[in-house]
Order: structure tokens, then sequence, then C-alpha cells
């Protein structure tokens, strides 16, 4: 079902009743005091106020309009981001949750917002999902991966891929694009019939058993299938070395996005887009545009002069992919992490990340930091990797040697550091 | 048991257990073990594959439901030989689901009821809410350091009488039983007691002497005569091992993974060790009071010269492990920038914490 044209405006979109407006007026004010009281950048507050006003806000401002519903644990931001930057470059308005508030407040905040007439490209959580599919309505929904992540939060994945599989089996016509190297994305996404990408990624540490009937799953060369029949079904769309494969089309991609994780995001982004409509050609160059998102790559300088860059990762398989992207470059590398409740409060991941990857760097290029930094301490110490301490992330950068430094951080690190680089004006 | 010296640390089905980062358990003891210059190396057990008797510490991690099934299959295929191995003198450390399976049984969430190894007396009953936070454990016993550690768990587990739990719960839920009082957390050693009714370390070897000539760890090793090692009906009547139950690392920055429970792995490692090398009339090899703790076994370190050059601080090298003093320096050094400020005890650090909360939540929730 690969390149149906979406079939965007072909419902009218009902203004949203007084009460809803309202909700959302009174959920900006919320907003744009947090952002005044410099408690936060005001998204998730104001989308809460809104909600609490008016429950059926999402389904009221959602109707008909929303493109595309990107969700997974990896990659939903930056998938997003591309998403809607290819849309835009086919002319259309197009709102998004930006920021990466893709809670049921933030969903409410970005619909708010925006052009009331432009279609919607949302993040959305990947627990939350299930809860608000039925409101969201989406064109297509994205699905990136599952993996472990946040163990205190989310509860476990398995857990997680079921309340995925009965939302598609109670939407059959759901369109989906979906991550065809990911078994539990694959169990879930399978009643929908999905537009099956190969992404190229080989996390399989938390896929170990087949989702659908519980027996080990047999894994050969990133093909996976079980006892009982299910199996990886067979790409639709195919990402290698820089090349697209979208049926016989085929496209370059050049980006601006560093790592093997990026260009499985790009994939992911190219195929929706080319459901939504848009041209492979105009949604390559429209992705490749794109340098930064929301923080995510976020380049400055030091007070030395020396470049520097700030880069997520959040779990185990996020940090398996930025590490082994950082093993092959010489820069200094500081490592950031924290553990309040959007990081996971459990820092025993710490463990499945191969820090080892560090190990070969030369002596004074590797600096641990962050609120948990003895924890990180330990972990770098039996990885046998060289560090130095700062609790500070920007002083453990300056501290760090290297032409050039990658910093690394866990969510509330890097937005913390976002934040303060944004108010000392090194970033816009 | 191995026919050589190095220590082999069983990762069994770390595909199937491995959910809360339990990997790093066997790299923990494996690297601690490596920094005393005692060999020792890591043993993957491949889901569906046996698990072999020749094991000296099997460590059991956390599982999700289905994996916690399909480990219980192969462990209790396995049965003889762990058990074999237990009453050898081997160690056993279990975590999480891995603790929960050497019950009697295990009742999952749906009702269904996985049967356990039945090496200690207790059941397990999913509960109705998971328990999910810090937790440290006081095991109340001379030697043994306060135990911390995160959970995650909805089983509650009760002990069979009799059975005694590794210690008392001062953060946290531990086993949730609420029988007596105070939590309790897993089963574990009573090194003082006769017949322990619940060991986590098999047969405890014969006391250190303390005036008793030392020999070399690895004076008889690599490739060296390790001497008559202890049989299987040598000693007293085995007594069942018993598990520590404490995962995750170490709760706000305090800087350990379970730092106490991997201590107290370590003496019985140790124990073990010594026995091994315990030949009937020569000088006995007694490490349990040097590995009590690592600062003493730093003096211990100094003062014998376990004979292998290097690795400890007389000769200029550092020594590996995270030892308190280690830790003291990194807290040293951060606190001199003036932006890190741990707090004191665990249970005001997590209150400290759990007041930020709501602020915390409503900032950055997403």
């Amino acid at each position: 079902m690969t390149g149906l044209p979406a079939p965007a405006g072909a419902r009218p979109l009902p203004r949203p009743s007084a009460r809803t407006a309202l909700a959302v007026r009174a959920g900006r004010l919320a907003g744009l005091l947090s952002r005044a009281s410099g408690v936060g950048a005001g998204v998730t507050i104001g989308g809460r106020v809104a909600l609490a006003l008016a429950p059926a806000a999402i389904a009221e401002l959602a109707a008909g309009r929303i493109a595309c519903a990107v969700s997974g644990t990896n990659g939903k931001t930056t998938t997003t981001r591309l998403i809607a930057a290819a849309l835009a470059a086919s002319g259309e308005p197009v709102v998004s949750n930006a920021t990466g508030a893709n809670l049921a407040s933030g969903l409410v905040s970005a619909l708010g917002e925006g052009d009331p007439a432009a279609r919607a490209v949302l993040e959305v959580d990947e627990a939350v999902l299930p809860r608000v599919a039925a409101a969201l309505d989406p064109g297509l929904m994205v699905l990136t991966n599952l993996s472990r992540d946040q163990l205190d939060r989310y509860g476990e994945v398995g857990q997680l891929a079921g309340r995925w599989r009965a939302m598609l089996l109670a939407r059959p016509q759901q369109r989906v694009v979906a991550n065809q190297r990911d078994p539990f994305v694959v169990w879930a996404a399978q009643p929908a019939g999905a537009v099956w990408v190969d992404t190229g990624m080989s996390w399989r540490e938390d896929a170990t058993v087949c989702p659908a009937c519980g027996s080990l799953l047999d894994w050969r060369d990133g093909w996976f299938g079980s006892a009982c029949g299910f199996e990886q079904p067979p790409a639709d769309a195919v990402v290698r070395d820089g090349a697209l494969r979208l049926g016989d089309r085929e496209v370059a991609l050049s980006l601006g996005l560093p790592g093997r994780w990026n260009q499985a995001n790009a994939a992911m982004a190219l195929v929706a887009a080319s459901e939504l409509g848009v041209g492979l050609e105009t949604a390559a160059a429209a992705v490749a545009g794109v340098a930064e998102v929301a923080g995510r790559q976020a380049a400055w300088r030091l007070p030395d002069g020396r470049p520097a860059r700030l880069l997520l990762a959040k779990n185990p398989a996020g940090w398996s992919e930025v590490l082994a992207y950082l093993a092959a470059t010489t820069s200094g590398v500081v490592v950031a992490l924290n553990c309040r409740i959007a990081d996971g409060r459990d820092p025993s991941w710490l463990w499945d990340v191969p820090f080892e990857l560090l190990a070969s760097r030369p002596a004074g290029t590797v600096a641990a930091a962050g609120e948990r930094v003895l924890d990180l301490a330990l972990r770098l110490r039996y990885a046998g990797v060289d560090f130095a301490l700062e609790a500070d992330p920007l002083a453990a950068a300056e501290r760090a040697g290297g032409e050039r430094v990658d910093i690394v951080a866990t969510y509330t690190a890097f937005v913390g550091l976002l934040r303060r680089l944004r108010r000392q004006g090194q970033l816009p | 048991v191995t026919a050589d010296s190095t220590i082999a640390i069983g990762l069994i089905y770390p595909e199937l257990m491995g959910t809360y980062g339990d990997r790093g358990n066997a790299t923990v003891l494996e690297r601690r073990l490596a920094w005393r210059h005692l060999p020792a190396r890591v043993v993957v057990v491949p889901a569906g594959a046996p698990i072999p008797g020749s094991i000296d510490c099997y460590v059991l991690g956390g599982a999700e439901d289905v994996p916690q099934t399909l480990a219980a299959e192969g462990l209790i295929a396995s049965l003889p030989a762990i058990e074999r191995a237990l009453e050898g003198g081997a160690v056993l450390l279990a975590n999480c689901a891995g603790f929960q399976l050497l019950g009697s049984s295990y009742v999952r969430p749906d009702g269904a009821s996985v049967p356990g190894l039945g090496l200690i007396d207790a059941t397990t009953v999913a509960g109705a809410r998971r328990c999910i936070g810090e937790v440290a454990v006081e095991t109340g016993r001379p030697g043994f350091p306060e135990l911390s550690g995160f959970e995650n768990h909805a089983g509650i587990t009760r002990l069979g009488p009799g059975v005694r739990p590794l210690g008392r719960v001062t953060v946290g839920t531990g086993n949730g039983d609420g029988r007596d009082g105070p939590a309790r957390a897993g089963v574990g050693p009573e090194p003082g007691a006769r017949r322990p009714a619940a060991h986590l370390g098999g047969r405890r070897p014969p006391a250190a002497r303390p005036g008793g000539r030392r020999r070399p760890p690895g004076g008889g090793a690599p490739g060296g005569a390790p001497g008559r090692r202890r049989r299987r009906g040598a000693g007293p009547p085995a007594p069942p091992p018993g598990p520590a139950r404490l995962s995750g690392a170490a709760p706000c920055g305090n800087g350990g993974r379970s730092s106490g429970v991997a201590d107290t792995v370590l003496r019985y490692i140790e124990q073990r060790r010594a026995s091994r090398y315990r030949a009937g009339s020569g000088p006995a090899l007694t490490l349990g009071g040097a590995m009590a703790e690592e600062t003493s076994f730093g003096e211990e370190l100094k003062e014998t010269r376990l004979g292998h050059g290097g690795g400890s601080r007389n000769h200029g090298l550092p020594l590996g492990e995270a030892t308190p003093e280690l830790r003291r320096q990194w807290k040293g050094e951060l606190e001199k920038s003036g932006k890190y400020n741990p707090g004191a005890s665990l249970k005001e650090l997590i209150a400290k914490r759990d007041g930020q909360e709501q602020a915390e939540a409503a900032e950055d929730s997403d």
C-alpha cells in the first residue's frame, strides 16, 4: 500500500467549541505564566490546564487534521521534525509539537497554538498513544521502535507492545509506517497491515522472546522468526549506506544529522512523507536541510573556542548508537547522567550500555558529569575508561581534551543544558 | 568446579534474565576479583543451553513475565547440576525474578503458576501494585555492609518458617510479606549460625585463622598446585543456598552498584576459593577477614604483599576497585567545584528528592 495519496483536506475542519477555545486560551495563559516565571518551557503546563478544562479537547482540536502521529521509544522527535519539514517543503501549512512535548497535554498545546487549518504532524509518547489514538484519529501512524526505557515508569516493553497491538486491532483501517527490524513493532503493527521499513537498526537486547508466543526468537543477520510462525515481514523500503529504496524508486540521503540512528529516522520520515503524498526527491531535499532537532546536535563554541555539540541518549538502545558513532571520532566526550523522573529513577541500565567503547580514547578526553556522576564514575571505572569528574557538564566540557567536544546527556541533563545555553545566548 | 584456579562467574540466561542491567553484577564480580589478582572469567550461559555444574558463582537476574517462565524451564532442567555445585560450595546471587524462581512457585499476574526451583522455602505471588524505588537493607550482621539498590517488582514473596531474611528493609518494600513487622529483603547468609536455614554461599569454610600463615592467592595459580579440594561429604551437611535480592545501581549518587551486595558475594567467593586451597595439613589460605572491607583489604595487601607485585597503593598503582577511599576521593574532587552536594544519609537524600518531585514533574514530564 505504498504511495497512496493522502486524504488531505478531505474532511471539513470543524471550528472548536467555545469550551475548547476557552480551554486553549486558559492553557496558553498558564503556559505564558510558566515561561515568564522561568519554571518550564510552558508547553506541558499549558496543555494540562487546557485538558482539565475540556476533556474532549484533543478530539475536537484534532478532528480531521492529524496527518501523522509518530511514536516509539527512540527517534520520535527527530522523525516528527523530518516529516514536518518534508510536508512543509511541499507547500502545506504544518503544525507540530516541535519541542517534544508529547503527552496528551503537549498535544493539546500544539493543536491549540497553530493555524487551525494546518495539518498536524505530532510526536506522541509511546505510552500515551493507545489512549489518544481514537481521539487523534491520525491519517498515518509512524512506529519507530520499542525498547527498554524508564522501566520504573513505563513498565516492561512487552506490555507496552501489547497495548499498541490492541490499539491497532481496534483500528484495522489505520495506515501505518513501521520499523521492520523491531519484533515488538512488527507484532504490534501487523493487525493494521503496515508499510515496512528496513531501517538497518540492530538493537535486539530487549527482544529475545517472541511477542506472539513467548518462545525464544530466532535471530539471523537481522532476520527474526519464531516457532509459532511469527516472523519479520518482507521490507517495502530499505535504507543502506546513504540511500533509500522504496519500491522501485531510490533516493540518495545526504543528511545534516549524524549517526546511523538518524539515517533510520530519515528513512522512516521519507517513507511517511511519501505516504502523505510528498514526492521522494522533494522530501529528501527537505530532510537533508535539517541539522538540529530540538537541541539534538545543537552546536556552539566553548569559552576556549573549541566547537561543542549536544547529543541526547535516553536508554541502552540510544546510548549504544551514540557511543558506536563517537567511537569512530576523535572528539572529547562528556557523559552526563541525571536520574530524575523523566530520565528514569533507576540507573541500572548503565550496566547494559557499552561504555567500553570509550576505553580506547586518549587520556584526558573523557569526563563524567551530571547529578548522578558517581554512579556513572563507577560504571566507567568498570569499563576501563580514564575519565575526569565534574558535576557540571559545561565545566566538564571545558576540561575534556580533544579538538572538539561532544556532550552526551540523559533527558533532563540535556534539557537543563539546552536551557542554560539559550539563557547564556550561546544557542538561539 | 573448574579444574584450574580461575573463578567462573556464570551469567545465566542474560537474554531472558537481564532486564535490569543484571549483567553488571557479573562484570563487577569479575573485575573486582581480577583487581585482586584472582583470575576470574564470566561464563555466559545463553538461553536454551544447559547450565553447567562447573560454575563458582551463579548470577541470576531480573526478567519480564514471559521470559521468566522460559528461564524457569531451563533452570529446572539443569537443577541437578546446580544443586551439586551448590552442595560443593558454589555461590549463587539471585536478583528480582531470579530470586523469585528459587522458591517453590511464582504466581504470575495472569494467575498462571510457574513452578520454581524449590531451593528455598518461599513462594511469590504477583501483587496488586508494583514496588518501585530505592531500597536499603540492614543485614544486622557484623562485618556486612548496608546493602542498597533499586527495586522494581510486583511479586510479594513469603518465606517459609525458619528461612532467614537477608536483612531488614529500612527504605523501600523488599519482599513485602509484612508478617512480622519490618519488611524483609530476600534470604541470606547467617555467618554465625551453626546450621543456617538459608545460606548465600553454600557450605561455609572453617573460620579464618587470624594467626595462621597466609599463602598468596596466586601461590598455586595459574597452573600451580591448588592443594586438595574439599569434597562432597567432607564437611557438615550443606545448607540450602539463599539468594540476595537486590537489583540496580545504588540510589542518590552514593556511587555503587549494589556495592554492599558485591562485597557480600565476594566474601563468599573468597571463602569458597579458600576452601579449594585448603590442604589437609598444610597452611590454610584464609582471606575471609581481608575481604570483609575493601579498605582493610588494602591494608592487608600492604602488610602481607601477597606476592603479586603491583595493584596496591604501596606499589604506586591504583587499586582498581571503587573502594570507600576512592569514593571519598571522588566526592572530594566533586565538592571542590561547589556544585556537588550529595547530602548525608540515603534516607535524607530520598526525602529531599521526593520533596522536589512535584516541581520536577511539572517541569519535565515530557
